[in-house]
């Protein structure tokens, strides 16, 4: 039995799909150029501005499917650890997607850079740990949106690094995390809280990737 | 944080792989066979690690596997055990590590093959608590770079040299440290395909 979440996101996972699948049969030849393309990659994260008010360094991999000339798709899982200012620490996991338009006319040729904004989904798994004995783990689940500005540099016509800027918006519980002070002991430690109703906020991702192209899906053979 | 033991390994370490990078492509082969679309390589090799922020010296036993789609890249994967630290009262007890990416062969037209590569990876890592027990192990993620070059002598072997920068960092609810490390493995390799 799945629960309802779960629900929606396969029903937008086979709408995504659907979409994909009409857009790819609807283009022109030209369009049609590196279509089909598949590449997989592994990739390391920087997360900055989160309420951490530290960097998190993640690392993942990703996939993509490249669906016309200018148009590509990335699925990315990331697992990012952030220090709470020497008083704790977080741990997020990353699950999402990305359309990527790319801004030149021949993307993604051997030797030369492509840049491309993106935008697109991700769902977030949160925990936060506080060092000080006795209080509660805080965990979420949370949805975001996500955009940005990247470039890809092709080593060769199959390989590619690439590094992207997105700014991520999660929309999900609410997890209060605040530093106070214990005056027994004279020290500060971090405090965490479960807030109600839902909770906005926002980080930074910089991400370097190296990618391969192991082939086409569908297109040339 | 244990005393630092004097090393002076270090440097003859550090020599020998300069040198083995300056007069390398001068032993190299015009025969580049060794270095082919579709080859596969195994090696396993010991590495030293050096952590400066915490100023402890690691000992590991590594291995890699590395497949080349084609003579300029390839994809590979590493792991690393911590057989132990060198430095007298370590608070690292678990650091073991495998990372997984993407590196750069350079033309050199000859059987030296000079690499660069990116590789994000995982660590598993166990702190020692200042009670003298063990902390929880967690799992950190990693971000590495690596450079260095195997040298193919035989068809059927090479010899493995790197240098790898790797930063991360431990967060456990007793322990946050850096682990932060820059390694240096040497050992003998295998082309299986």
């Amino acid at each position: 039995m799945l629960k309802p979440c779960w629900k929606i996101y396969r029903s937008f996972l086979v709408l995504v799909f659907v979409l994909l699948f009409g857009y790819s049969k609807g283009q022109t030849r030209r369009d049609s150029i590196g279509s089909g393309q598949f590449s997989f990659g592994m990739r390391n994260t920087l997360s900055a501005f989160t309420d951490a008010q530290s960097l998190g360094l993640g690392s993942g991999a990703e996939v993509r499917i490249r669906l016309a000339k200018q148009i590509n798709t990335e699925w990315f899982g990331d697992y990012i650890s952030t220090n709470v200012q020497n008083l704790g620490y977080r741990r997020d996991a990353h699950i999402g997607w990305s359309v990527l338009f790319y801004l030149n006319k021949d993307p993604l040729l051997a030797g030369k850079l492509s840049a491309y904004v993106l935008a697109g989904h991700c769902f977030d798994y949160t925990q936060v740990y506080s060092d000080w004995p006795g209080v509660p783990v805080g965990e979420r689940w949370s949805s975001a949106v996500q955009g940005g500005l990247g470039i890809h540099y092709n080593l060769t016509r199959r390989f590619d690094v690439s590094l992207l800027s997105q700014y991520m918006v999660h929309f999900g519980t609410n997890i209060i995390t605040s530093i106070d002070y214990d005056e027994a002991s004279k020290q500060n430690y971090l405090s965490i809280t479960k807030g109600s109703g839902l909770s906005q906020e926002g980080h930074l991702l910089t991400t370097l990737s190296v990618n391969y192209m192991l082939g086409y899906l569908w297109g040339k053979k | 944080m244990g005393k630092k033991v004097v090393l002076p390994w270090k440097k003859t370490v550090l020599l020998l792989a300069l040198v083995c990078i300056a007069i390398g492509p001068f032993f190299g082969q015009t025969d580049t066979s060794y270095i082919h679309k579709g080859l596969l390589r195994v090696a396993g090799t010991f590495a030293i690690g050096d952590m400066p922020e915490n100023k402890i010296t690691n000992a590991y036993l590594t291995g890699n596997l590395e497949y080349y789609p084609d003579k300029t890249v390839s994809f590979r994967g590493d792991a690393y055990f911590l057989m132990n630290s060198l430095t007298e009262n370590s608070i690292l007890k678990a650091n073991d590590a495998i990372y997984f990416g993407g590196v750069y062969h350079f033309r050199t037209h000859s059987a030296f093959d000079l690499v660069f590569g990116f590789q994000p990876g995982v660590s598993y890592t166990q702190m020692l608590k200042a009670d003298g027990q063990n902390d929880v192990a967690t799992i950190c993620p990693l971000a590495s770079v690596v450079t260095g070059f195997n040298f193919f002598a035989e068809k059927w072997f090479h010899i493995q040299v790197n240098v790898r920068y790797t930063i991360g960092q431990h967060l456990s609810q007793t322990t946050e440290m850096s682990i932060s490390e820059l390694s240096f493995n040497f050992g003998l390799g295998f082309n299986l395909f």
